[in-house]
């Protein structure tokens, strides 16, 4: 009596021999995750071809909805929720490094110029070749027919077009946008 | 604790599996190798943060000559489709692994199966419906490529090789790891097949199931940055 006490605390006391005892998701979690992902899905489709609320607005939405799905992913599919914390802080150490490095970027990216304005023209994007990207579209519009002929040179919208040079930009240039 | 007994011939792997002489028990092997598997994600996401990272400067730089290349160059109903098939074979994979916890043999290979075929179809989709329009259109950037403008509905802008090209070099590595996964799913349902997979002992199921839900959540990411924002 008092041995088989004895072992059976021991029992208790000792860590698991193999993973026989490991949490199992229900069927019912893993299929409403399933349906939960593919509405976000349709969800951010739906947002990004219906609800305009800016460049930069879309943009972060579409990213909130995929951070979203990710978690559920992570939590249940790859069962971060019932796992040992430490798979848990080895993924989180990982995204914080992940978000320094962009975001350090993204911040040297768009604010360069206001530390040093004479340092702002280092960062950007690089000057266009206005006349090789003109000669590529037009052979471009030669090679695919009359049709797309009559629209050669008036390739760029209006960002692109040299201010100095009037003559090269198309009649029509400046409807664009 | 898992001394042979004289059935353990007739037994099926999993039930007769020891763990290696380095570890102190099986449950002990499965954590150290998922941990492992762990850290090899966390190499896999920083790859794809170069990436991503790459994305966001030319995003700063051609904020809305990406939105215009996007939708004229890719077509979001393809990539919902293929997200909606990742999406499909990750619960397939997690379906997978509460089979082998179950012991349902039938249910673990066939689960395992129908992930690879979804990984298959992705690939088809990719490789027929975008990738191969897009080389026989020019808009692979390089020797090959020409301003597509010939649609005339279409204002180029100088910035369209350099969206391509993050669409290209993005799509294409994840592809490759899609295909990586298949090659994982089919090792991992043939070995199923040989009964290596049960309650006490799933390492591998559990493990490559980690590595394609990995590749879903890369995808999750790029299918709204680059097909829909």
């Amino acid at each position: 009596m008092n041995a088989h006490a004895h072992a059976h605390a021991h029992a208790a006391e000792m860590p698991h021999e193999d993973p026989g005892h490991h949490h199992i998701a229900s069927f019912r979690s893993l299929f409403a995750v399933l349906v939960f992902l593919l509405i976000m899905t349709a969800l951010t489709v739906f947002t990004a071809k219906y609800v305009h609320i800016g460049e930069i607005g879309n943009l972060v939405l579409a990213l909130i909805i995929a951070v979203i799905k990710a978690s559920f992913v992570c939590a249940i599919f790859m069962h971060l929720l019932h796992d040992k914390l430490l798979n848990s802080v080895v993924l989180l150490l990982c995204l914080s490094l992940v978000v320094c490095f962009i975001g350090f970027t993204a911040i040297d990216m768009t604010s360069r110029g206001a530390l040093d304005p004479t340092r702002e023209h280092f960062i950007g994007p690089p000057p266009v070749a206005e006349a090789e990207i003109n000669a590529a579209i037009e052979k471009a519009a030669a090679e695919h027919g009359e049709h797309a002929t009559e629209h050669a040179g008036e390739g760029f919208s209006e960002e692109f077009a040299p201010p100095d040079q009037p003559d090269k930009a198309a009649p029509e240039q400046t409807e664009h946008h | 604790m898992t001394t042979a007994t004289p059935t353990a011939s007739t037994l099926p792997y999993h039930e007769t599996y020891t763990h290696q002489e380095h570890w102190r028990n099986q449950e002990d092997e499965f954590e150290g190798a998922k941990l492992g598997v762990w850290l090899f994600l966390t190499t896999e996401i920083l790859l794809f943060s170069g990436m991503f990272c790459g994305y966001a400067i030319l995003r700063i730089f051609y904020l809305e000559h990406f939105t215009a290349a996007s939708a004229h160059y890719l077509n979001w109903k393809i990539g919902a489709a293929n997200t909606a098939v990742l999406l499909i074979s990750s619960f397939t994979v997690a379906m997978s692994v509460r089979a082998a916890q179950l012991n349902k043999q039938g249910q673990l290979i066939i689960n395992l199966l129908i992930s690879a075929v979804c990984g298959v179809i992705f690939l088809v989709v990719k490789l027929g419906w975008e990738y191969y329009p897009k080389y026989i259109h020019h808009e692979l950037p390089g020797k090959n490529f020409a301003y597509a403008d010939h649609t005339g509905a279409y204002i180029a802008n100088a910035s369209d090789p350099v969206f391509l090209a993050i669409y290209w070099v993005a799509t294409a590595i994840h592809g490759f790891h899609v295909l990586v996964g298949v090659l994982l799913l089919l090792w991992v349902a043939w070995r199923a097949g040989k009964r290596h997979f049960g309650p006490k002992h799933y390492t591998a199921v559990e493990n490559v199931g980690l590595y394609w839900h990995l590749v879903d959540l890369v995808w999750i990411f790029l299918f709204p940055l680059l097909y829909l924002v």
